[in-house]
């Protein structure tokens, strides 16, 4: 069995014409997983080669999707009831889901077979995955450089044949900085598109729940069983789920594409910046019509991101007392004593440093100069987005400013370390959705991201265009 | 935007974290330096501006759904640190 070039469509085949089981295929795929040398899972599903087993028993009688009996690798921000979710935090390190996230309940129910939850910067909080309390994922293109974050487990997963496709989370680019890091297609669905019920919350007006995959087509599968309205999550859209698979087919050059300037700026890469022009010049040879357009409140949607993410950040992990789940502490301790025994010790130094921060946003003397004022240039990233639009359907920028970077590079300096999110979080800070797909390699033979971003509600325009450019 | 120790250590009160010496002047250094980056959203004279609290579009703003009571999941309980009977304990509020 070649994992390598398994893709849900390659697997189901398979499948179904009994080249192989699920079970035979879930065995192969735990075996990897348990001698990987990038520490991409924190824990296995001892229940998989079970599920494997009841997905082989509907695929005999001719029944399913076409998903059932895919593996699958979900992030340990999730919840799967049954399963330890740590959030890779040490507050969480023996807590036990009791119920199931309704993104990974979808796809459970159209018959996929959970391998093991990955490892992610504690409560996604980081660029790298330096932040996990369980270590750091090592890049599988070379395991001295960090594999991104905070999604990290999910894209070295895939890269590393640990599992077909897995979920992750993106609040900042935790999606799509990992896939662009490890070389695999990811997803940021449009805020609203995916329920979070279930995802351990960050900040709640950022977090979407997404696909990671080989293929563009992959993360569509997914995309396709996990989108729609879902009571438990208020913020899930009750619009209705298009035919994300069959617009892989329909003919993208009638998208008119847009390239941002303010996203070639002298903080990227030269060579990233040579590859990603270089795709843009093949697309216009393809016939595509592409044209310049500004996003001017670019650079103060970084800012304004580091002020409201922490800001939410501090109150959602005010949860965190050890009172009703997690960390313990000594029984004899008063109520004051006990939280801060519990937090100082259950957190790391990126989530205090963020608790901090954000209490520091939401006081009294300093909320409408920060947080109200990051608020309000979120209205103007969202209006520049809304403006591009109008022009065209589709924005072309680079995924990262750089290509992977070495372990241990930034962890000094956490300002430098947020500011390699600059071109994926306005993306959050605006709603809308976009995708990140390898085009290449520099000459360190790291994969190169490519981003496409779309309004509100148009996946099916980036997995047309993303199918198309894959191929070209 | 600078912070001093003092401020930081409040902060942490606040938020319920104890840090060391270390840890104030780590988190000091490094909160005024990302503070100053994130200052320059106040060059930008805004007041006029509406803010935004979420990037979603209120066409696309669903009303809440009403409220259902539902019973307690015995299994969360179990997990809560001191529990007796169904019911979650907590610390002692008050020092005795």
């Amino acid at each position: 069995m070649d994992l390598d070039k398994l893709t849900i469509d390659s697997i189901q085949t398979g499948l179904r014409q009994g080249e192989f089981s699920s079970q035979e295929l879930t065995k192969e795929y735990l075996s990897r997983a348990k001698s990987d040398d990038t520490n991409s899972f924190i824990s296995i599903n001892d229940q998989a080669l079970a599920e494997a087993e009841q997905a082989d028993k509907v695929l005999a009688e001719g029944n399913g999707t076409a998903l059932t009996g895919i593996p699958l690798a979900v992030k340990d921000i999730l919840l799967v009831k049954g399963l330890v979710a740590t959030g890779g935090s040490k507050i969480l390190e023996n807590y036990v889901a009791t119920y199931t996230a309704t993104a990974v309940q979808k796809l459970k129910d159209a018959g996929m077979v959970i391998v093991g939850k990955t490892n992610c910067d504690e409560f996604a909080m980081g660029t790298s995955n330096e932040n996990s309390a369980f270590g750091p994922v090592l890049n599988p293109h070379d395991k001295t450089r960090v594999p991104g974050g905070s999604s990290g487990g999910s894209a070295a997963a895939v890269a590393a044949n640990l599992c077909p496709v897995s979920l992750g989370t993106d609040t900042g680019g935790s999606i799509r900085q990992p896939a662009s890091f490890c070389g695999v297609v990811g997803v940021k669905p449009t805020y609203g598109r995916v329920s979070r019920y279930g995802s351990m919350a960050m900040a709640s007006s950022l977090d979407q729940i997404g696909p990671m995959g080989k293929t563009v087509k992959d993360t569509a599968y997914l995309l396709q069983h996990m989108a729609g309205f879902d009571k438990y999550d208020a913020t899930s859209s009750m619009q209705t789920v298009p035919d994300y698979v069959a617009a892989l087919d329909r003919n993208p050059k009638k998208l008119r594409l847009g390239v941002p300037k303010e996203y070639f700026s002298d903080h990227l890469d030269k060579e990233i910046k040579e590859i990603i022009h270089g795709k843009i010049d093949e697309l216009e040879k393809q016939g595509f019509e592409i044209k310049e357009v500004s996003l001017p409140y670019t650079d103060y949607a970084l800012a304004a991101y580091y002020l409201i993410m922490p800001a939410e950040v501090s109150s959602n992990l005010a949860r965190y007392d050890g009172i009703l789940y997690g960390m313990r502490a000594d029984k004899k301790l008063s109520l004051e004593q006990w939280y801060k025994q519990v937090r100082s010790h259950g957190f790391g130094a990126e989530a205090k440093r963020r608790i901090i921060l954000g209490t520091f946003v939401l006081s009294a003397g300093y909320y409408d100069a920060y947080y109200k004022q990051a608020q309000r240039v979120r209205t103007l990233v969202k209006a520049d987005f809304a403006k591009a639009f109008k022009e065209v359907d589709v924005l072309l920028t680079p995924a990262t400013p750089s290509t992977a970077f070495a372990l241990g590079e930034k962890t000094q300096d956490p300002l430098e370390m947020y500011l390699a999110d600059v071109f994926t979080v306005a993306a959050n800070i605006a709603g809308i959705c976009g995708m990140t797909l390898p085009i290449g390699n520099d000459k360190k033979n790291l994969p190169v991201g490519l981003q496409l971003l779309a309004e509100p509600f148009a996946e099916e325009k980036l997995f047309s265009l993303g199918n198309f450019i894959e191929k070209l | 935007m600078k912070l001093d120790k003092k401020e930081v250590k409040k902060l942490a009160d606040l938020a319920k974290l104890e840090l060391s010496d270390k840890e104030l002047g780590t988190y000091q250094k490094q909160l005024g330096d990302i503070l100053s980056y994130a200052d320059k959203i106040n060059k930008l004279e805004i007041d006029d501006i509406r803010e935004s609290l979420t990037g979603v579009r209120e066409s696309d703003v669903v009303p809440p759904r009403p409220d259902v009571v539902q019973k307690s999941d015995p299994q969360a309980i179990e997990q809560a640190s001191l529990n007796k009977d169904n019911y979650v304990k907590a610390a002692n509020v008050f020092e005795k």
